[in-house]
């Protein structure tokens, strides 16, 4: 049995300073430049969540998949060095960090012909923060999603999934294909690779896809986005303002707020 | 005597309210913050060598009468401020009682004449520095136990901080101090600049480990805060290059605050977007009056270009400023995850360190079956030598007596190599219980005089028995 695990490439925003949080002018982003790239760490969690179920089940076939530039080839080690038996690059140069139906949509390029009974997801990327990648591509695959997953185990051909609600926890079986997003428990944290396994994982053969592409270039069936609401205009708009004139302007509109309310 | 009637004298002199027995209390003091615990206690371990009490100490008066009596009747005391040790220093054997001073938290006076502080031992180091910091001063001390450490604990550990090749250690800032005997005296030696009376008094004290005494009172030196502060990263193609830039910059005369060398790892680990892939990072911070700061970082720049390194602007100690204590946190997530990780900090002359360097690195890759990994930096200088900081993780199975087997390996590899090159095991973290293994070796001849001055100051060798010297 397989499962695929999506795993991204993020910077490291601990690292950010204080100070740095600032939009620059010329680049109208946050400078970052300084950050290690590391595995988003919800992607972590679902890697280790993977990986444990692969300690409990050996006939259980693992890969790990990341999109972008060679570059991301690192995050891929850093899963073969845990353990994963196969690493997928989808070869794309350019940025896709604000569309998570881009990413889908290629990943879904990828995953349909695998036929896994278990794709596992991140919740969300840490540098955009949408949560839409898992969802968006279950929904491509036709199967269901479980989000919020915080463990898994797989039993006598059933998946075991622990999972957050409003109401506290839910325990729910089900039979695969599933795409889960992981949000990850306590202490979940990746495994750490042996130095050995780490050399090892650099010789491996990453399984590069370059025919896939993303929604810009294939037509999509799924989603079609009718109009874009922009509130970083707000922010463009006000960008060379001071902090201070931006947060008069944030309590001015709060106080709207409270009055249309009532 | 009988554990209750000791409890009862104590009781008696600091009231019950700062004598705890409870077992969880005890356990919580049954040990420091040292890696190996950090794992085991993540596989089950937990302290079963307890003590019988723990004394929340307030005066020199009672340290005093507390000790007389533990003397007299023959009970192990381990003195205790911040609780920031890593050597296994602060356990506690079955039957011993901890001495608290973290409550003598007065600073007792600012000398702006004198530029020096007097402090109570439990004095947190943070809060001083904050203190002082107010009034235009600094200690100029800045381990990497700043958030935890309280000043009695870092004179008795010869700690030394991260801006120390322009400050010092601990031992370079104490002007006086005052303690408690375990028979009882109360002993202070004045604050002088120096003297010529015979051997150095404050020696004693410095690095004293609580084995001859509790550490109840004490002045530092202090520094006006800098008035410039130039800061500078630089590429550098291999270790020993470094090493070598460094040894040039500290031959030559000059001190920049913070001087530090991180191996290829390190650098890829912390500051990756600044270096090409196999390349080490050196870090200076220079400061002090206006003029003098940038005089002597145009002259470590110029040093380094020398050598080859590529200047990476002042972004990367932007980065370790902030971050520089990180490895506290690193730690525990490393035990959360299972695997035995810690730091080992050894010194040597400039002839050897390399060699020490490259040798462990090389062993650790051979001899350690699960090795996470091995690095290592510079990050005090001298004109004799450095400090080589290794960090290290492995995995092990998880279980208490294989993450033993596991640590004992790896700092084995580090301690044997350092002695193999003359090198001295310890630089700035304490010998505790753990490295007592290596002091014969480390002291060689000298070692008696270790032995005789420990029986002449605990004839009966209540003081926290096992550190410096093994038990057996």
């Amino acid at each position: 049995m397989l499962m695929v695990s999506c795993i991204k490439q993020v910077k490291d925003l601990e690292m950010i300073l204080e100070n740095d949080w600032i939009i620059q002018e010329e680049s109208e982003d946050v400078d970052i430049y300084y950050a290690n790239k590391i595995m988003n760490v919800y992607d972590e969690a679902a890697l280790e969540l993977m990986l444990r179920m692969k300690d409990e089940n050996e006939s259980i076939e693992t890969k790990a998949i990341s999109l972008g530039s060679i570059e991301c080839e690192a995050v891929i080690r850093k899963a073969l060095a845990v353990g994963v038996d196969e690493g997928i690059r989808i070869d794309y140069e350019q940025t896709l960090k604000d569309s998570s139906q881009n990413i889908a949509t290629m990943l879904y390029g990828v995953v349909k012909s695998l036929n896994p009974e278990l794709i596992l997801c991140g919740s969300q990327a840490d540098n955009g923060s949408y949560g839409m990648t898992g969802q968006l591509l279950a929904e491509m695959l036709d199967w269901p999603v479980i989000t919020k997953v915080t463990d898994i185990k797989y039993l006598d051909g059933t998946f075991h999934i622990t999972r957050l609600c409003n109401e506290g926890k839910e325990y729910i079986r089900v039979k695969g294909p599933i795409v889960i997003t992981v949000i990850g428990g306590e202490n979940q944290f990746l495994r750490m690779a042996t130095l050995r396994s780490t050399m090892e994982a650099k010789k491996k053969n990453i399984d590069v896809k370059t025919e896939v592409k993303p929604v810009e270039e294939a037509e999509s069936i799924y989603l079609s986005i009718e109009k874009v609401c922009k509130e970083c205009d707000f922010i463009c708009e006000t960008k060379k303002e001071s902090i201070k004139e931006q947060f008069d302007k944030i309590l001015e509109a709060n106080e709207l707020m409270k009055k249309v309310i009532g | 005597m009988e554990q209750a009637r000791i409890v009862e004298f104590f009781e008696d002199v600091l009231g019950k309210e700062r004598v705890a027995t409870e077992v969880a209390v005890l356990k919580e003091y049954g040990t420091d913050i040292t890696g190996l615990r950090m794992v085991q206690k993540e596989f089950g371990w937990e302290p079963t060598e307890l003590a019988t009490c723990i004394l929340k100490i307030h005066t020199k008066e009672e340290a005093v009468k507390v000790l007389t009596f533990m003397n007299e009747n023959n009970i192990v005391s381990i003195p205790r401020t911040g609780g920031s040790g890593v050597c296994l220093g602060l356990e506690t054997p079955t039957g011993s009682v901890v001495l608290d001073l973290s409550d003598m938290n007065e600073i007792l006076e600012i000398n702006e004449e004198n530029l020096t502080v007097r402090v109570q031992a439990g004095v947190p180091l943070q809060v001083l520095e904050e203190t002082l910091n107010k009034k235009g001063y600094t200690t100029g001390h800045f381990p990497q136990s700043l958030p935890l450490a309280q000043m009695g604990g870092l004179v008795a550990t010869r700690s030394i901080g991260q801006f120390s090749t322009m400050y010092g250690g601990i031992e370079d800032m104490l002007v006086g101090i005052e303690g408690v005997l375990p028979t009882g005296e109360l002993v202070k030696i004045k604050e002088i600049p120096r003297k010529s009376t015979g051997p150095d008094l404050r020696h004693i004290w410095l690095g004293s480990e609580g084995a001859f005494g509790v550490i109840t009172e004490l002045s530092v030196r202090i520094f006006k805060l800098a008035e410039e502060r130039v800061m500078q990263a630089f590429a550098i193609d291999q270790f020993q290059t470094g090493l070598e830039v460094i040894k040039e910059i500290v031959q030559m005369g000059y001190k920049p605050a913070v001087t530090r060398l991180h191996d290829a790892v390190e650098a890829y680990q912390s500051y990756g977007p600044f270096i090409n892939e196999g390349e080490s990072i050196l870090l200076f911070i220079s400061e002090g009056p206006k003029g003098f700061a940038t005089l002597e970082g145009n002259a470590v720049a110029e040093v380094v270009g020398k050598h080859g390194g590529r200047a990476l602007g002042s972004k990367p100690l932007e980065v370790w400023l902030v971050h520089r204590n990180d490895i506290c946190d690193h730690l525990d997530m490393y035990a959360k995850q299972g695997a035995v990780a810690d730091t080992c900090e050894i010194s040597a002359m400039w002839s050897d360190i390399g060699k020490i360097y490259q040798e462990v690195l090389a062993r650790a890759k051979a001899e350690v079956p699960h090795l996470v990994q091995m690095t290592g930096h510079s990050s005090h200088s001298y004109q004799q030598g450095t400090n080589i900081y290794f960090m290290f993780g492995a995995m092990c199975a998880p279980d208490v007596a294989e993450a033993q087997k596991t640590y004992d390996k790896l700092f084995g590899i580090v301690m044997e190599t350092t002695l193999k090159y003359n090198g001295s095991i310890c630089h700035h973290h304490g010998v505790g219980r753990y490295r007592t293994k290596w002091m014969k070796e480390e002291l060689g001849s000298a070692y008696p005089m270790l032995e005789k001055m420990k029986n002449a100051f605990d004839p009966k060798g209540i003081m926290n028995q096992g550190v410096l010297i093994p038990k057996n």
